[in-house]
């Protein structure tokens, strides 16, 4: 089944809207690190969102103590109806459908509710923060801005999880019952993040993220989200971007083994192989993999890995790279490449850091 | 989630799933507790950290019971609170009626954990007393932990290959209200709409349920909304919450529910609403109190609603020999 991205928003390290940002990536541009210091003595550098990026959130009651999950959420999906020309009115909204996808959710929030319980006992628990722990917290808090009375659906996982929400989707719109289905994947970066990352040794301690080097030497944690607007046909404006197949995947136990699982999921997407791929490889043990399925499935495909400019933003992160990989397509252009290029299809692969693996293939 | 994985597999017989849907709320929270602890403590990393994160990620007792089992199928984990469990086989539902999956295993999982019993609290969500759900002097729920698992499959499929079918699943509503995070709209809206489409979606008319097994998690809040929508739009059905039985487990309620609902199936008897003692007044609501109730059970609907206004409801049918 063929679906069609009928509108796309993202709000990033470099920015938020989807021009803008991927302009920025045309010329070239990283994030600039942040450190984020832990209490117990050590500094994290982080990809931050910067203010400015959520600065047209709206001003909504439901958005006054929300995890920046949230704010970053709204952002990205008002940008992508908007885009698509979709207006929510009532009786659109209710044949529209939400997946947000998350991996560690409100952790901000989720750390200091539990920080009170550790330190100063049960009676401190704070029943405003509890709610906001919640995974499906910012996507109730999305419906409720969006006016979706119908389906929504908080979808967690690693970093396919963005994939494995546009199938979800993909499976959704194949009832007579929706005209869209908004896809929202969002993280936040908090130092205790990093510190857990740290300690499973998947952390560098200082950009450039170098996807695809051996040794690995590790990612750098970013925020952010993104979404996009799948429609059924002639219900939103033209759009040139198809997602002609969704794969769904398999797991992987053990590190070793991600790069069987990746090469299931590139047999799957590229009987014929893509112009592009818009690779996951973010400087751990996941480039290798990836590595060794292009090199056997597509070996001339062009290859790029947003998570060196972007960083890892887990739950985030399969939107930016579906995005990116939809961008190339209409643009016809890539980071690192001064002139334009010839691109027809796309594999956007997601190795996630924990067991999960998914892809999908762009076509324009 | 191993034990019931196995239970379900035993009970299906060859039946290698497409994608496995499963409910839950807070994953591995267990897991991050310690982690945070022994950060706190100031505890030198072990060699046991990094495997605290990785457990703590929800998909991961999913994906080791599967592992269990040789399952190699992509999980989507599906964390809608307290609705999870039911939109998980709602989904995996709705996949394999489109014709676009033979098979895929569903259900819910929850473990109680420190952050989540505190956090009801301190919600005053969690009663000191009994759980007592629709009951006129209720105040709050007992929690509970667990997992359950369902084989779905293809009728057709299933048929050619002799299995036993327990139950056929007919129909799934799912509704967002969109009236607080915590607190669902009194009116009852969301869960008479979640109610209302699964009846749509099953092609049949509310006079053909012949038992509700509620939501019901006790709190002041929920059994008002939801005994209000069930009041409005049937007439007279039977109505339980296993809760009172079996704690709120959370993401795995409704799959634990479903279960329920399909063993009043098979034996034709309804399940009973312990502690009930007085309804509330001006709600006519058919409560199976306090002892199980033989009856005529073709079809059931179960409900399942939860925080950020995820309301969701199935209905289950016999299914003729």
């Amino acid at each position: 089944m063929s679906v069609q991205i009928a509108g796309m928003g993202w709000v990033t390290p470099l920015g938020s809207g989807v021009e803008e940002v991927w302009n920025r990536l045309l010329n070239g541009e990283s994030a600039s690190a942040e450190s984020l210091s832990s209490p117990l003595g050590r500094d994290y550098p982080v990809f931050r969102v910067p203010a400015s990026a959520t600065a047209r959130a709206p001003a909504h009651p439901r958005l006054r103590r929300s995890s920046a999950i949230s704010r970053f959420a709204v952002v990205a999906g008002l940008e992508a109806l908007e885009s698509a020309g979709v207006k929510l009115n009532p009786e659109i909204a209710q044949r529209t459908a939400l997946v947000f996808a998350v991996s560690n959710g409100g952790v901000i929030y989720t750390k200091r509710f539990y920080h009170e319980i550790v330190e100063s006992g049960v009676q401190a628990a704070s029943p405003l923060l509890f709610p906001e722990t919640v995974f499906n917290a910012p996507a109730s808090h999305l419906a409720a801005i969006l006016g979706i009375t119908g389906a929504t659906y908080t979808l967690v996982g690693d970093g396919a999880v963005g994939a494995l929400a546009l199938k979800m989707a993909e499976d959704l719109m194949a009832s007579d019952t929706l005209d869209h289905c908004l896809v929202v994947g969002a993280e936040e970066a908090d130092w205790l993040l990093c510190d857990a990352y740290r300690k499973w040794r998947l952390l560098r301690s200082a950009p450039p993220v170098e996807p695809f080097q051996q040794p690995p030497r590790g990612m750098i944690v970013s925020e952010g989200a993104g979404a996009i607007l799948l429609s059924s046909e002639g219900l939103a404006a033209a759009s040139p971007i198809s997602i002609e197949k969704i794969a769904s995947g398999t797991n992987f136990r053990k590190q070793r083994e991600a790069a069987a699982a990746v090469e299931a999921v590139f047999s799957d997407l590229c009987a014929t192989p893509p112009d592009l791929v818009v690779a996951s490889a973010n400087g751990t043990f996941i480039d290798q993999a990836e590595q060794t399925a292009i090199e056997k499935h597509s070996p001339n495909a062009r290859v790029y890995a947003v998570k060196a400019p972007l960083g890892e933003s887990v739950g985030a992160s399969s939107l930016w790279q579906t995005i990116c990989g939809a961008q190339a397509l209409i643009t016809q252009r890539l980071p690192g490449s001064t002139e334009p290029v010839s691109l027809r299809t796309a594999v956007v692969s997601t190795c996630g850091l924990n067991q999960q693996v998914a892809g999908l293939r762009l076509t324009i | 989630m191993i034990l019931a994985l196995k239970e379900a597999l035993e009970q299906a017989g060859d039946s290698q799933p497409e994608l496995t849907v499963v409910g839950t709320t807070s994953g591995g929270m267990t897991f991050g507790e310690q982690y945070y602890r022994d950060l706190k403590a100031g505890r030198r990393p072990s060699r046991q950290a990094p495997s605290l994160i990785a457990n703590y990620t929800p998909q991961k007792p999913v994906m080791d019971a599967q592992e269990a089992f040789g399952i190699g199928a992509p999980c989507q984990v599906i964390a809608n609170a307290c609705a999870s469990g039911t939109n998980a086989i709602g989904h995996a539902f709705n996949c394999v009626r489109s014709g676009r999956y033979q098979r895929v295993l569903t259900g819910g999982y929850d473990a109680i954990s420190e952050l989540v019993f505190v956090g009801f609290d301190s919600l005053q969500a969690s009663t000191p007393d009994r759980c007592r759900p629709f009951d006129s002097e209720r105040s709050g729920m007992v929690l509970g932990e667990g997992a359950a698992v369902l084989a779905l499959e293809n009728l057709e499929s299933a048929r050619k290959r002799g299995a036993t079918i327990l139950a056929e699943i007919i129909g799934y509503g799912i509704s967002t209200d969109n009236f607080h995070l915590t607190q669902p709209d009194p009116s009852g809206s969301g869960a008479r709409r979640a109610m209302e489409a699964a009846l749509q979606s099953a092609g049949i008319s509310p006079g053909e349920i012949d038992y509700i097994n509620a939501h019901g998690t006790a709190t002041l809040f929920n059994d008002a909304a939801e005994g209000k929508a069930i009041a409005e739009l049937f007439d007279g059905v039977p109505v339980s919450s296993t809760k009172g039985m079996m704690g709120h487990s959370l993401g795995a309620a409704g799959a634990i529910e479903a279960a329920i609902s399909i063993l009043a199936l098979r034996n034709q008897l309804l399940p009973p609403n312990i502690n009930f003692r007085h309804g509330d007044a001006g709600l006519d609501l058919n409560i199976v109190a306090n002892s199980s109730r033989a009856g005529e059970v073709r079809t059931v609907l179960s409900n399942s609603f939860g925080f950020g206004g995820t309301n969701a409801s199935i209905i289950l049918r016999s299914v003729a020999a």
